[in-house]
């Protein structure tokens, strides 16, 4: 039996493997293209919009704001693409049957599947950024990036790992690719911000808990802009997420619902 | 645990909830270089087997080994010289035959050069060569059969474990894969491969092992099954009228008739359990005795499928 | 697992809830600002706010500053009055149609006066309003006399710091990544102990 080190290269080599296998998927699928158009297309629109029949924001951090308002929609849309069908897929289209009799443990293939999901999306949202931190610039020189911009796209980048996670869950628990892709895109789109807003408005309790609440931080730092819908200065009533427990939220998301969904499809088998 | 034993389970059992018993205590052993068919009909469990022996499933008790190794502890040892072709599996339409036969090559650690000859090589064997760089989506359901069969083979595995391989193909595919079968054979590579086709099997393999409902009835060679069933053992006889099922209890009574089954209204197939000419002339007597009228008396030499029907028969007799 | 048509069904039932829960509850904290567009005997009183100000012109989050109101009575008798009757003038600060603060005033006849009042900023593009009221002797409900409101940016304070969401990616990828090693530990440790107990 080879030694615990050469077992964890060869996991790891496994690993890497399926990442770049699922990445040729979505290659070919088209996905990347969608999604990288979206990326780019999307903060373009602020842009020329503006440029052609209005004037840009006073200030960088408005403009910043109104701009990265809609990465959660990316997010939403790519999470949606990319990791929908990940575990699910292979069992319902019976691919699962050339792809789990080979010398792996179905561990690394799942893991690999994560991160294949994972990456695409982190790349997406880094190019939205990547686009408005361009348009900026030539609006507002390159002062206009403030430090309040770089912790917006890390906060972008935490909970679009969790966004995938919740994302990867359903697509390990359900049967079929297209109810788990449609689960986790409205869940993220619709259930969890009305259950919010119910929590909010009627119960008049902080859902702190609820992973959609967490994402109002990605614009919720830009402290110097008006702010679209709650946040700071926001209206008294609504509450805000706390930065530092936000975070947290997001991490504990994506962590659990990462190792649950890995157990879980580990537990499937090609019955 | 002898060396040259390549395939073994020990007291498999697999259920699937409490009530359905899949695979009830089968154990059997394959030696180096064999050729052996699994058969049964649907719902025996030959499927449920094999997917245990790849790690699609983990046994209820029980387990499965490849060179002593156990399959679903050690999946990477122990399948790392295994090719493997299990039911009717998806394949990633959007891809082209390169690119997934690539990926396998990689899985098994095949060097760049191995996988690019070994990609021409397995194309050209399973007819494919002329569609290398297309989308499977493409693709005919035999294409993709064929397809799968090539991904199965393309790392040269010492142990192949197939089933029902000649599953949606035409029978020049069926004859091609035959012959690949058998060319396995002579390169000592171990086959375990089940299927409904028992004329296929009774052409390519060393021996056969029975499943009937879970349990494993009977392991025997395919030369030694021949033997038992080159003498006359079958026997179709046609009756002036319509038989009813008293008809039918009184040649089930006859001595050395093992099985009757019905052909249709007035014809039956009579197998014996021993293959003496006086014996196949003593039940015409007795038949006619019956007063039964006889209009067609045909002994017939009994195959494989015959074996298996009588197998069969006393196990439901013995339920 | 429950069908995905349940979850439409429970998402339906939740939206129109929403949309009746807002259409019917009306948040009023101050609902007597809307009561400026109904006619009232004191609308012909010549009791105005003249001038708002701010101490700081551009505060930050948190700073204490004053905020300046100038009323101005230019009638010939001094309010509160028992004659009129009225009492009660009260001068109230809003901000987003809460009270931060209120006062009951008197005023002098044909006289100005400045009343201050302290408030802790809070971050922010605020809209404060200066409002006058009264109340009759006869009814508890009071009268809108005039209002002022003026903006005021408050620097806000910095939310977070960049280092923690780069930490929680680091966790992130620490825990994926690493976790490919866990399957091979969990058979080191079985074998360990499988050898151990055959022993």
């Amino acid at each position: 039996m080879k030694s615990i080190k050469e077992d964890i290269l060869e996991d790891m080599k496994n690993t890497c493997l399926t990442v770049s296998f699922e990445l040729k998927k979505h290659f070919r699928m088209k996905r990347m293209v969608i999604s990288f158009a979206l990326a780019i297309g999307l903060p373009l629109i602020f842009y020329i919009v503006p440029r052609i029949w209005a004037s840009f924001p006073e200030t960088a951090e408005e403009f910043a704001n109104l701009n990265l308002s809609f990465v959660n929609l990316l997010i939403i849309i790519s999470g949606s693409l990319f990791a929908g069908d990940a575990v699910v897929g292979e069992f319902e289209e019976k691919t699962g049957l050339l792809l789990f009799s080979t010398p792996q443990r179905h561990t690394t293939i799942f893991i690999g599947k994560y991160i294949g999901a994972l990456l695409p999306t982190l790349t997406v949202v880094t190019i939205y950024y990547l686009t408005t931190s361009l348009e900026i610039i030539g609006i507002y020189g390159t002062e206009g990036i403030s430090l309040e911009f770089f912790k917006s796209f890390f906060i972008a980048l935490v909970y679009t790992s969790s966004a995938v996670s919740l994302i990867f869950f359903f697509s390990s628990i359900l049967k079929r690719k297209i109810t788990s892709t449609l689960l986790g895109f409205f869940s993220l789109m619709m259930i969890l911000p009305i259950v919010s807003s119910v929590l909010q408005f009627l119960v008049e309790v902080e859902p702190w808990y609820i992973l959609t609440y967490t994402e109002g931080l990605i614009t919720g730092v830009f402290v110097g802009a008006t702010p679209i819908g709650g946040g700071p200065g926001g209206q008294p009533g609504q509450f805000s997420p706390d930065f530092y427990q936000g975070i947290t939220i997001m991490v504990v998301y994506t962590v659990v619902l990462f190792f649950l969904s890995v157990f879980i499809s580990n537990r499937r088998r090609m019955e | 645990m002898d060396d040259d034993c390549i395939i073994r389970t020990e007291n498999l059992v697999k259920k699937f909830g409490e009530d359905v018993t899949a695979v009830d205590n089968v154990s059997f052993e394959i030696e180096r270089g064999e050729v052996v068919g699994y058969l049964g009909p649907n719902g025996a469990g030959k499927t449920t087997t094999i997917k245990i022996l790849t790690n699609l499933i983990e046994p209820t008790s029980g387990r499965a080994c490849i060179n002593g190794i156990d399959v679903n502890r050690y999946p990477k040892e122990a399948l790392k010289d295994v090719g493997s072709l299990i039911g009717v599996p998806g394949v990633y339409g959007y891809l082209t035959p390169d690119e997934i036969l690539t990926y396998f090559g990689k899985v098994y650690r095949m060097s760049k050069e191995k996988i690019e000859r070994r990609i021409e090589d397995v194309l050209e064997l399973v007819n494919l060569s002329d569609w290398r760089y297309s989308k499977i989506e493409s693709f005919s359901t035999g294409m993709e059969r064929r397809l799968a069969i090539g991904k199965s083979i393309f790392h040269e595995p010492s142990i192949l474990i197939l089933d029902e391989p000649v599953l949606g193909l035409d029978p020049e595919g069926i004859r091609e894969i035959r012959e690949l079968i058998k060319s396995f054979q002579k390169k000592d590579v171990t086959v375990f491969l089940s299927s409904h086709l028992l004329d296929e099997v009774s052409k390519v393999c060393d021996s056969v092992i029975f499943l009937y409902d879970g349990e494993m009835i009977e392991r025997d060679s395919v030369e030694r099954i021949d033997q038992i069933m080159k003498q006359y053992r079958v026997i179709e006889v046609e009756f002036l009228d319509n038989l009813t099922e008293s008809d039918l209890q009184k040649v089930r009574k006859i001595p050395v008739i093992d099985e009757v089954t019905k052909i249709n209204q007035n014809k039956i197939r009579i197998i014996k359990n021993e293959g003496n000419p006086a014996s196949t002339a003593e039940i015409l007597k007795k038949v006619i005795d019956e007063g039964l009228d006889v209009i067609s008396y045909s002994p017939k030499k009994s195959d494989l499928e015959d074996f298996y029907v009588s197998l069969v028969g006393k196990k439901g007799d013995a339920r | 697992m429950m069908s995905w048509r349940g979850n439409m069904r429970g998402l339906i039932i939740l939206v129109i809830v929403i949309i009746l829960f807002s259409t019917v509850t009306n948040n009023s904290a101050s609902a007597y600002l809307n009561s400026t567009n109904q006619q009232t005997p004191f609308d012909d009183f010549d009791l105005t706010i003249t001038n708002l100000t701010f101490s700081k012109s551009e505060p930050k989050e948190g700073d204490n500053i004053t905020i300046s109101v100038n009323v101005s009575n230019n009638e010939s008798f001094p309010i509160p009055n028992e004659e009129i009757p009225i009492q009660n003038l009260t001068l109230t600060l809003i901000r987003f149609e809460e009270n931060i603060t209120e006062r009951k005033i008197s005023m002098e006849p044909k006289t100005n006066s400045t009343f201050d009042f302290e408030w802790k900023t809070v971050g922010g593009r605020q809209t404060i309003t200066a409002f006058l009221s009264v109340e009759t002797t006869d009814s508890n409900e009071r009268a809108p006399l005039d209002e002022m409101s003026k903006e005021i940016w408050v620097e806000p304070e910095p939310i977070g710091d960049v280092y923690s969401p780069i930490l929680a990616l680091a966790i992130i990828f620490l825990v994926v990544f690493g976790s490919v090693t866990i399957p091979s530990i969990i058979a080191f440790l079985t074998d360990k102990n499988s050898s151990r107990k055959e022993k």
